[in-house]
Order: structure tokens, then C-alpha cells, then sequence
């Protein structure tokens, strides 16, 4: 029953949103609404539930002695609360400051580690082909060009008339017009792979359509 | 000055015209006749004319000429006294229309008629447009609907190598290995990575791979669950706490992603499954099924460069672009791109399921957007030229 219950509100929230199409209409704003707040509501349980009470609350409540270092990240927590108040949101700029401190520290150490230093290293390829790899040798052609072009359009300090004039302006002019089509296609791929997996999302809600609700696949 | 003081009370008028009988003392000391001053200020002020083309709007922007002082004969003066003369309090004063207001509601009048001819030939336009929307709607509907009702044939699907390589990783895992799976994903993009993440664990469970899920999304824990459920029954004696485990959501994105990195361990001590896992390095395969780049990128920064853990990836069709360099550099030993990479993995494991079956009515709806494109190109190209004729 409770399965049965929960495929009709799934379809009729299915053809509510689809009704769309239509015009913007209070059966889509219904449905807007309760997928955010719903979604808002599970997030809020999820953390309570899986993060707040298991390694938080409980560890306190257990062995507050054993566990009194909890007590800064829930102090932490406490401040946040602060920013609520004009008066006191002050008080809340040492939490904030602590996450953006950790988060940024960790995001660009990993971005330099993690991303940048093996693209760099991944971009330097041979360019001239080794023993029938007369492909891998255009594939790398193709990807060093791409990423030379594509630095170039975004130079955006070349000034002045000796720099636009001489060769090395010449240079980033030719280069700026190869990277806006690297870039250009980029996008292509990025809108033609959007499509795609919106398409996807379409054929999972007819086939539920047809399949759970309707019954007839 | 002016003297249009109208709305003004008595004492106002008073104040506002007193010293205008007498001309300025520094005036004076210049020892010009007042009278002179002003015919000479009178003669520099051309009599207006009309300009050409504004005949029908003759008057609306006339504007009271200063008649009086230093100013006499010009226009446009800004009226301080009757600013500063009007009470702050509203409802005491009776307000009369400015002048020229009448004027000024012609105009208005000028512009807010409708433009006849042009929307004569626009309606049919628009409705044209409205029609091809649905006609474009109703065809992608009957191309996938189609498609989904006849699942039963399915198209030949080409295995590319990021999905070859996926598959070898795994295959190349001993039984008892331990995989990491994070879902990373929510119900936006389930429709992509669902199918996914049945094929892996699928093939996990085949070779008795012991298997550690978690997520970085709140939703994602659910969908794991779900999926777990589903693929746990076809094999039997897999059991939950020793052979798998769902440690749930994991707060803190970049932080997160480090902090199970580094206590893993101690996650897992409260099940059977962490006896055999101490640590990250205990961890054979991490597999990110992300519905994001970002959720991509957190892995392989904060987990697979610092800790050289093998790494595979399933992820949305729209963040394939994003993820393809990491394959393309050896830190993602196999990608699965969205529904496509699914039913691949499908195939080469030999195991159809849901992925396979959306096939045909991907497919499908594919080429008829590719038409619909075609077509519109056509069609721009068409009113490009007779526009140029």
C-alpha cells in the first residue's frame, strides 16, 4: 500500500512539473516548492541524524571528561548562531573565519597538487610521431594548440602599441582567434553533454510513467 | 522671478516676492542701468523655432521665461521657491497639476498607441512559434515514448576505452579487495548514475569485492541504500557490517573527503568489515560516482594525489567534459560517462539491466534533436538570405 501510495505522488509531482510546458502555473509551483522544502527538511534530519547526534551530542552526553575537546567544535557551532543578531554577529566571524581559513587552504593546496601540476605535466607531449602513432601524435597536437590558443585568448595584459603591433602581438592575435574556437567547441561539447544527460532524466521519468504507474511496459 | 505661486499660502507669497521690486546692490555698484541688462539679455535669446519633424509636438516642452533679474529671458529655470515653500506636511496642502501635465498625458498618449501594422504581422509569427514549440514537444515525447515501448530490440553500442578501462580495474581485483564507493549524487542526476552504481556494485559483489559506501551529498546516503538493497538480493551470503557497509553522509565537502582519508578506521571499527580495514591504505579501489565536477575534483585533490589510492569514476554525461582530463593524465584509471557509459558496462559485464533498456529511447531522442537543429540552421539560413534579397 505504502509503495503504491508513493508511486501516484511520485507521478502525479511528475506530471505537475511537466505541466510546465504549458505555462508557469500553481500546480508546478506546488510542486517546486514541496521538492525544496523537502529537500531542505531531509538535509536538515540527515545532519541532525548523522552527523550532530553521532559525533556530537552523544560522545558529549556519554564521557564529557573523555571527550571535552568536542566541546570547541560545538563552541564553534554556537557562534555561528551569533550572526543571527547584528548586535553580536560579530561573534561569529571567528567560526566563519576558521572555515574559510581550513577550506581554502585545503582547496588550493589539493587544486595545486591535485589538478594543476599533473595538467601541466599532461600537456607536454611529444609532437612529432613515434613508430605508427601517427594518431597519438595529432591527438597531441590537437591538445597542445587547444591549450596555447585558449591561454592566449584569455591574455588580456598584452597593451600598447608596440605589443599589439610587433611580432608578439601578431602572435596573440593569431593564437586569441585559434583559442575562441577551442573554446567555442568546448562549450559545444559542454551544452551537447547537458542535453544529453537531461534526455536521460526524460526517458527515467517516462518510463516510470509507463512502466510503474501506468503498468503497460 | 516667476510669479506663479499658486498653492503657496500668504506669508509664503510674500517671502518669495520680497526683493524683486529692487534690483541687486551689486548691480547697482556696477552702474549699468537695470533696464539695459535686461534688454540686452533679452536680445541674446533667439526666438525659438521648431525643429523639423516636431511639429505635432509643438508647446509640450514650453517652459515658463523668466521675466525679471538676472535670469530674465531665460527658460528651464529650476522654481526653488515653490520646493522650499510647499508644508512637509502633505495633507495640509492642495496640490494643483503642474503645468504642461496636460500636455505631458497627450504624449503619453502618442506613444502607448498600439503599433498597427507591425503587430498585424508579428501575431502570426508568435503563434507560428508557439505552435512549432509543441509540435517540437510532442515529437520528442513520441521518439522516446517509442523508443521505451519497443526496449525489446536494442542498438549496437560501441565499448569505448575509458569504459574498457573501468571495467579492467575492477576485474583486476582479488576477492576479499576492499572498494570505497562514494555517492555522490542526488536525485537530479540519479536517472544517469542509478544505473551506474547497480552495474558496479554488480560487478563488485561478483568478484566478493568487500565494499565501504559513504557520500558527501545528505541525498546521496538514500540512494546508496536504495541501490545496495537492490542489487544485495540477487547475490546471496553478502552480508551487511561484513561484506559491505553504508557509513552514511559525511559533512564538509573538501574537509570531509580528508577526514575519511585519514579515519577511515576508525569509521569502520564499530562493524565486522573493520577488522579487515585499519585505514585508507587497507582500500584497493575508491570509485566517485559524482553528479557534480566539483564533487570530482574533491576526491582526486584531497584523496587520490595526496594519497596515490587507485581511482575510477561514474559520472553525470554533463561533467564528463570536466572529468576527462583526469583519465586522460592516469588519475582516474576508468571513467563511465552517464547513462551511455552505463549500458556499456552493462554489456561488457555481460549483465543487462535498466541502462540498456533506456538505449533506444535515448538514441532516439538524440537524432531527433539532431534534426531539430538541422532544421532550425536551415531555417535561419533561409531568412538570412531573403532578409539580404
Amino acid at each position: 500500500m505504502r509503495e503504491l501510495l508513493g508511486t501516484w505522488v511520485a507521478a502525479l509531482l511528475t506530471l505537475m512539473v511537466f505541466s510546465y510546458l504549458v505555462s508557469d502555473n500553481p500546480l508546478y509551483r506546488l510542486a517546486e516548492h514541496l521538492f525544496v522544502g523537502s529537500a531542505l527538511g531531509y538535509s536538515i534530519v540527515v545532519a541532525i541524524q548523522d552527523v550532530l547526534l553521532p559525533r556530537l551530542f552523544t560522545p558529549l552526553a556519554r564521557d564529557p571528561v573523555g571527550y571535552w575537546h568536542l566541546l570547541i567544535p560545538l563552541l564553534l557551532g554556537l557562534l555561528l548562531l551569533a550572526k543571527g543578531r547584528a548586535s553580536i554577529a560579530w561573534l561569529g566571524n571567528i567560526s566563519v573565519g576558521f572555515l574559510f581559513g581550513v577550506g581554502a587552504a585545503l582547496a588550493i593546496g589539493g587544486a595545486l597538487v591535485g589538478s594543476l601540476l599533473y595538467q601541466v605535466r599532461d600537456t607536454m607531449l611529444p609532437l612529432l610521431p613515434g613508430e605508427g602513432d601517427g594518431g597519438s601524435a595529432i591527438d597531441n597536437l590537437i591538445l597542445v594548440v587547444g591549450t596555447l590558443g585558449s591561454l592566449a585568448y584569455f591574455y588580456f595584459t598584452a597593451g600598447g602599441e608596440r605589443e599589439t603591433n610587433g611580432l608578439r602581438g601578431g602572435v596573440l592575435r593569431v593564437g586569441s582567434v585559434v583559442g575562441k574556437w577551442f573554446i567555442m567547441v568546448t562549450l559545444g561539447a559542454l551544452f551537447a553533454n547537458a542535453v544529453m544527460a537531461r534526455v536521460s532524466l526524460l526517458v527515467g521519468r517516462l518510463q516510470f510513467l509507463l512502466g510503474d504507474w501506468l503498468g503497460i511496459l | 522671478m516667476v510669479s506663479s505661486n499658486e498653492g503657496l499660502q500668504g506669508w509664503e507669497q510674500e517671502e518669495v516676492l520680497e526683493g524683486v521690486e529692487e534690483d541687486p546692490e551689486w548691480l547697482r555698484e556696477l552702474g549699468a542701468p537695470a533696464d539695459e541688462v535686461r534688454g540686452a539679455a533679452e536680445e541674446e535669446v533667439p526666438d525659438e523655432e521648431t525643429t523639423p519633424g516636431l511639429e505635432g509636438l509643438e508647446g509640450l516642452v514650453e517652459e515658463p521665461r523668466e521675466k525679471e533679474g538676472l535670469l530674465a529671458g531665460i527658460t528651464g529655470v529650476l522654481r526653488v521657491e515653490s520646493i522650499f515653500a510647499i508644508s512637509h506636511r502633505i495633507g495640509e496642502v492642495a496640490f494643483s497639476p503642474p503645468a504642461g501635465a496636460d500636455q505631458v498625458a497627450r504624449f503619453e498618449g502618442v506613444l502607448s498607441q498600439p503599433l498597427a501594422p507591425v503587430a498585424a504581422k508579428e501575431q502570426p509569427r508568435a503563434r507560428m512559434t508557439g505552435v512549432i514549440s509543441w509540435l517540437s514537444y510532442l515529437i520528442l515525447a513520441a521518439a522516446v515514448v517509442g523508443g521505451i515501448l519497443l526496449a525489446g530490440g536494442s542498438i549496437d553500442l560501441p565499448l569505448t576505452q575509458a569504459t574498457a578501462d573501468f571495467y579492467r580495474t575492477i576485474e583486476s581485483l582479488e576477492e576479499g579487495s576492499v572498494a570505497l564507493l562514494s555517492h555522490d549524487y542526488d536525485p537530479g542526476t540519479a536517472a544517469e548514475i542509478t544505473p551506474q552504481v547497480s552495474a558496479i556494485l554488480d560487478h563488485l559483489m561478483q568478484r566478493g569485492v568487500k565494499i565501504v559506501n559513504l557520500s558527501l551529498t545528505p541525498e546521496g546516503q538514500a540512494l546508496a541504500d536504495r541501490a545496495l538493497e537492490s542489487v544485495v538480493s540477487d547475490h546471496e551470503g553478502y552480508i551487511r557490517g561484513r561484506d559491505y557497509v553504508n557509513l552514511g553522509y559525511v559533512a564538509g565537502n573538501e574537509v570531509g573527503a580528508r577526514f575519511i582519508a585519514e579515519s577511515l578506521g576508525p569509521r569502520l571499527s564499530p562493524y565486522p568489515l573493520g577488522e579487515r580495514v585499519g585505514g585508507l591504505e587497507d582500500v584497493d579501489l575508491i570509485v566517485v560516482l559524482a553528479g557534480s565536477q566539483e564533487h570530482l575534483r574533491r576526491w582526486v585533490e584531497q584523496v587520490q594525489a595526496p594519497y596515490k589510492v587507485a581511482m575510477v569514476a561514474g559520472v553525470s554525461a554533463q561533467v564528463d567534459p570536466a572529468a576527462r582530463p583526469y583519465y586522460r593524465s592516469g588519475q582516474l584509471k576508468g571513467l563511465l560517462s552517464g547513462l551511455v557509459g552505463a549500458a556499456e558496462y552493462e554489456r561488457v559485464n555481460q549483465h543487462p539491466g535498466v541502462a540498456l533498456s533506456r538505449m533506444l529511447p535515448q538514441a532516439a531522442a538524440h537524432l531527433v534533436i539532431a534534426l531539430f537543429i538541422l532544421l532550425g540552421n536551415f531555417a535561419y539560413l533561409v531568412d538570412r538570405l531573403r532578409g539580404r534579397g
